[in-house]
């Protein structure tokens, strides 16, 4: 218990846009409505809940995503995003010689809200397709289980930069979750993003 | 403050809230200071404890009476309340030709345990336990509470006549209960099979699935999840790994192993009294299941017969899938099965059980015609008391399957 306590607690400032206003007066907005793409990539670090084996879970890992979204002249935008999570990797040594890794692939709609010019939360949520892949080298049996995970997610804080001509750099803190493989990671992508 | 802001602190509140149980009272370890200097009852006397048992002072958390079993060498007292029991060991004090008792209690639905002991003084019934007759026993000791309180039970009744003369069934459901409530074990499970005769149940029903290599195993869903075993860096379809792989990386909740139906059927006949069981083909359907599953059945009721066990393994039919596959399987009329799907259905199987959901009502004609045709009747899945006492008394079923058995218990053994 004291784990899930500690993501919670984790999770609790991804609960400060519910309780923004959806619109402010500052000069910055409306800004016209526009598309933004991105492409991020980072390392990500798991929360490590695994009990069976845990000692032997490689909790730093990597993760890249995708995303579209359609911002408003005011502050909230709405999008998609694909990409690759790994959860993590599993390299068992001894009577333990089991390996094991589990990545998500996400297709999640985007809830997104500027909280000023420079920065921005997102929510997303959805179906994750999870690749769960095991084996060991005792044992045989060589598993590669493809489950769907209906209620998917994932809270980000992220800044991004103007570069030039609707060039944007930038780097998110982006909590992401797991309901069918109760997973939880946190990853550091840094994000090119343009502007049309 | 900004009233909204106030949804922040809430929201995080709900999600706290929402914390999943993550671990497992196993049953205690009891202090046995009351039966110091005792030596074992002989077992020849144990059937004059049972009967029905009225609380006369005290604390009436369990209700104001409790029904009295032997079972796995403890005396089980059941009470009228949610389902609390209580286990004893008993022993025989030669010293001050008393009973004594040391066990302890039970919630099967909140995470509730505690300590009891109890005594039956010289002058307090002890001679009826010697004439084989409850009349005049008086139970007086400590029930640890909150706070511990002493509690005084006096013998009011024998069983009754409806329940001596009925041959009924009390199933408990996944081999004792499910993991959401109170079980000391996780369910389906070896440790809690072994244990579940205390709880009241003299039947079970166990889930049976296939592995990748078509060991049969005992597991109830599709896919391995933090709901039924340790979360481990494996996740989905079950069916995808081997038996000795679930058996090296796989520890259900509370740490065991998925036991294979021929371990679970071996601990049934070697290790419990358990006379009915229900192995529910959850993977019935699946192509060569009753190809797997039933000689590892013959084996278990040759081991049965060579053990001189009485027990009654019934291969259960819950989908149209697993009923077909059971009726192409050659010779299945000669198999013990059970079906759920319906009173023809279980004429054409040959089942020896009709396993009727609750929600159906109580199906009187279907019950006539089942026992005409010496087939019995046991609904699922039943936990309210309500609907546990209706069963009893308005039909003539013969069994109830439930996540409760200590509540069924008290409901069956209490019939007036």
């Amino acid at each position: 218990m004291p784990n899930y306590r500690t993501l919670l607690f984790l999770l609790l400032p991804a609960l400060y846009p519910v309780v923004l206003p959806a619109q402010n007066n500052s000069k910055d907005y409306p800004l016209d409505a526009h598309f933004t793409g991105s492409l991020s990539a980072g390392p990500n670090f798991y929360f490590n809940n695994i009990k069976t084996f845990g000692d032997h879970v490689k909790p730093f890992n990597y993760s890249f995503f995708g995303r579209i979204m359609w911002n408003s002249r005011y502050l909230v935008s709405l999008g998609i995003e694909t990409g690759y999570n790994k959860f993590y990797r599993v390299n068992g040594y001894e009577n333990d010689a089991i390996r094991a890794s589990l990545a998500a692939i996400p297709l999640h709609l985007v809830i997104g809200m500027r909280i000023t010019k420079s920065v921005y939360t997102h929510f997303s949520f959805g179906p994750s397709l999870l690749l769960n892949a095991a084996s060991s080298e005792t044992l045989e049996n060589h598993v590669l289980n493809k489950v769907f995970s209906l209620a998917d997610g994932s809270f980000c804080v992220g800044y991004r930069r103007h570069l030039k001509k609707g060039l944007n750099l930038g780097l998110e803190l982006k909590l992401n979750f797991s309901t069918k493989a109760t997973d939880l990671n946190l990853a550091l992508p840094v994000v090119l993003s343009y502007d049309f | 403050m900004n009233q909204r802001y106030l949804l922040f602190p809430f929201l995080w509140a709900l999600l706290l809230a929402a914390c999943i149980k993550d671990r497992f009272d196993p049953l205690p370890a009891f202090d046995t200071s009351n039966l110091e200097g005792t030596v074992p009852l002989d077992t020849v006397y144990r059937s004059s404890f049972e009967g029905i048992y009225e609380l006369s002072e005290g604390d009436n958390s369990f209700g104001e009476q409790f029904a009295c079993k032997w079972a796995n060498g403890y005396l089980c007292l059941f009470g009228a309340k949610d389902g609390r029991f209580i286990n004893v060991q008993v022993g025989f004090r030669t010293s001050d030709s008393s009973i004594r008792m040391a066990g302890f209690w039970r919630d099967p639905i909140q995470p509730q345990q505690g300590q009891v002991q109890l005594t039956i003084a010289k002058t307090e019934g002890v001679d009826s336990v010697w004439g084989h007759n409850g009349r005049g026993i008086v139970l007086r000791g400590y029930l640890e509470n909150d706070p511990g309180k002493t509690i005084v039970l006096r013998f009011k009744r024998p069983f009754s006549a409806a329940v001596l003369n009925r041959a009924f069934v009390i199933a408990a459901h996944r081999g004792g209960g499910r993991n959401s409530d109170n079980l000391p074990y996780a369910e389906n499970s070896l440790d809690l099979v072994k244990h579940v005769a205390q709880f009241g149940a003299t039947g079970i029903e166990i889930d049976i699935r296939l592995t990748k290599d078509k060991v049969p195993i005992i597991y109830h869903d599709p896919d391995i999840n933090t709901r039924l075993t340790l979360k481990s860096p494996l996740v989905g379809d079950i069916h995808q790994f081997n038996a000795d792989f679930l058996s090296a990386y796989i520890r259900l909740v509370d740490g065991q192993r998925i036991p294979t139906l021929d371990e679970m059927l071996t601990t049934l006949i070697d290790s419990t009294t358990i006379q009915n069981v229900w192995l529910d083909c959850k993977d019935g359907g699946e192509s060569g299941f009753f190809d797997h599953v039933v000689p590892v059945l013959q084996k278990a009721m040759g081991y049965a017969q060579t053990r001189n066990r009485n027990v009654s393994l019934l291969l259960g039919l819950p989908s149209e899938e697993a009923y077909d596959a059971f009726i192409a399987f050659p010779g299945h009329q000669q198999l013990p099965s059970l079906c759920e799907l319906g009173l023809e259905q279980a004429k054409h199987a040959g089942s020896r059980v009709f396993a009727p959901r609750w929600t159906l009502g109580i199906l009187e004609a279907e019950t006539t015609e089942a026992h005409a045709q010496n087939i019995r009747v046991v609904t699922w899945t039943l936990d309210d008391p309500g609907g546990m006492n209706e069963v009893i008394t308005k039909s003539r079923y013969d069994g109830i399957l439930t996540n409760y058995p200590s509540m069924l218990a008290y409901a069956f053994y209490s019939q007036e």
